[in-house]
């Protein structure tokens, strides 16, 4: 009984260190927005976004991303800072990718944020 | 990357089989590599890659459990073998690049356009004191000293361009033209030739000819001497009267004889140059090698009249081709008769003519004369043309005979 305590406290001061760290986290996302937003300076830089350039249908360009998830021909998964993007389409293909940018051909159907 | 770079540093293209095979990819980014063409294929992931990154993915695929199957290479390293087993002709096309490239560094045509009265050698040469010349390094001359030192050289140029086209070098220029001395201040007009006089119109000054009048060559036709007349002063004695200058103008026309002669003779022996050699020869630095010999070897009566060269100057020696033509003389006899004489003399007569008479002559009459003896054995004949102009020629007048 003794142990099962102990185990169960031990997953409530993880759980609450967890939320603590999320809230930090947004709070400290928060002030860097705001100081991005006083100073005019780009918020991709300060708060580690990604940039995203579309031409029409068929070519997408991201910056700033974390690593291939899934690649096929209907679905393309990218690994983003925060969250992960979902293209779809029909055809995709990865053109050219290297450790900061990649580029998307095909005909692209959506493009979905995940957290 | 650029096309042409992939293709000098190669490329391969890959399957990248097993699990997750996106594992690979990360990784590989990871390791600073570019990966391109990733699509999903049947067996697998496919990619393109620099062919030098081959070996590191391949140990990426050891460590993360894929196999990684090379499909294709591309680019200059694949064509290693092909190279290797070329070599000469690979290295003779390098040379004859690198050959091309350093001839066409050189002058070889230098050529002089638009010259009227210079002599072109003389703006040849001049150039050549300032290192433009056939054979020079094109770097060794300045178009701008050249083009300075030849319109300083030459004032009766305008304009002088030198224009560079690959191996040739044109010397473009423009002479001046200058304008005809005028005569400033009272003059005559004098007879420029002698004839007689048809029309007279007098603009300025004092007529002393008439139509009709024979004049010679320097008679004054109007005076620049001007004695003004008045009724009141018409009875006075003319010594009394003070004469006045004026510049002398106006048209004087005049019959104006000119003669032209040709000869024939009734016998002729023409002499014909037959070719009986020929010969081309390359000429190089080194020596000359026959290309062609044609015709009768034997040197003895015949002579060497005709030869043409190609040949340029290059810092090793002249280059080139020569051709030599060797001829034999022989002689054809030909008579005419009187009426064929008397046809080739006039021509002959009318070429002397038209060349005495320049261009803006007006011919009034012409007439042929035979002023041969039917005992001699050339027909000999003139042509008169009479020939409608004006002799009027502007004369200054000396001031200290004139003035009392």
């Amino acid at each position: 009984m003794e142990k099962e305590d102990n185990k169960k406290s031990r997953e409530s001061i993880t759980l609450r260190a967890a939320g603590m760290g999320k809230r930090n986290k947004e709070r400290s996302e928060g002030s860097l927005k705001k100081v991005a937003d006083v100073f005019e300076l780009p918020q991709d830089l300060v708060l580690d976004l990604s940039r995203i350039t579309i031409v029409g249908q068929s070519d997408l360009f991201l910056e700033n991303h974390k690593g291939i998830m899934e690649c096929g021909p209907e679905l393309i998964r990218i690994s983003l800072a925060r969250g992960y993007l979902e293209i779809e389409g029909k055809n995709l293909k990865i053109r050219f990718i290297t450790q900061d940018e990649v580029a998307v051909g095909g005909r692209i159907m959506g493009i979905k944020f995940m957290n | 990357m650029g096309q042409w770079l992939e293709n000098l540093l190669g490329t391969a293209k890959v399957v990248v089989k097993g699990e997750y095979p996106e594992r690979v990819i990360n990784s590989a980014l990871a390791r600073g590599m570019s990966l391109k063409g990733v699509i999903k294929g049947g067996e697998g992931l496919v990619l393109q890659l620099r062919a030098a990154d081959l070996n590191r993915l391949k140990g990426l695929g050891e460590i993360t459990g894929h196999e990684i199957e090379v499909v294709e290479v591309m680019g200059l390293p694949h064509y290693r073998r092909w190279v290797s087993r070329r070599f000469m002709f690979l290295a003779g096309l390098f040379l004859f690049v690198v050959l091309l490239y350093l001839l066409s560094s050189f002058v070889w045509f230098v050529e002089v356009l638009g010259t009227k009265t210079i002599e072109p050698r003389k703006l040849l040469a001049t150039a050549a004191e300032h290192g433009l010349y056939p054979g020079a390094f094109k770097g060794n001359f300045s178009r701008d000293e050249v083009e300075k030192v030849i319109m300083e050289r030459y004032p009766e140029l305008a304009y002088v361009e030198i224009e560079s086209r690959g191996v040739w070098v044109g010397i473009k220029v423009v002479e001046k033209i200058l304008p005809n001395p005028v005569v400033v201040g009272p003059c005559h007009l004098v007879a420029a030739k002698g004839g007689i006089v048809e029309e007279i119109l007098v603009l300025e000054g004092q007529p002393l000819v008439e139509p009709g009048d024979t004049v010679g060559m320097g008679d004054v036709l109007i005076s620049g001497v001007v004695y003004l007349t008045t009724e009141g002063t018409e009875k006075e004695d003319p010594g009394e009267r003070k004469p006045l200058l004026v510049h002398a103008r106006g048209i004087v026309k005049a019959r104006v004889c000119y003669e032209g002669y040709g000869e024939q003779p009734f016998n002729e022996e023409k002499a014909n140059m037959t070719l009986v050699r020929c010969r081309w020869k390359m000429v190089f630095p080194l020596g000359e090698v026959v290309i062609k010999d044609q015709g009768i070897k034997q040197e003895t009566g015949m002579e060497k009249r005709e030869t043409r060269e190609r040949l340029w100057n290059t810092p090793w020696g002249k280059i080139g081709w020569l051709e030599e033509k060797w001829f034999v003389a022989t002689t054809k006899a030909k008579s005419y008769e009187d009426r064929e004489a008397l046809i080739l003399a006039k021509e002959e007569a009318m070429k002397d003519l038209k060349r005495k008479l320049g261009k803006a002559e007006k011919i009034i009459n012409t007439k042929t004369v035979v002023v041969s003896f039917p005992s001699d054995t050339v027909m000999r004949v003139k042509v008169v043309a009479e020939v409608l102009e004006d002799i009027g020629r502007e004369q200054p007048i000396n001031l200290e005979e004139n003035m009392p």
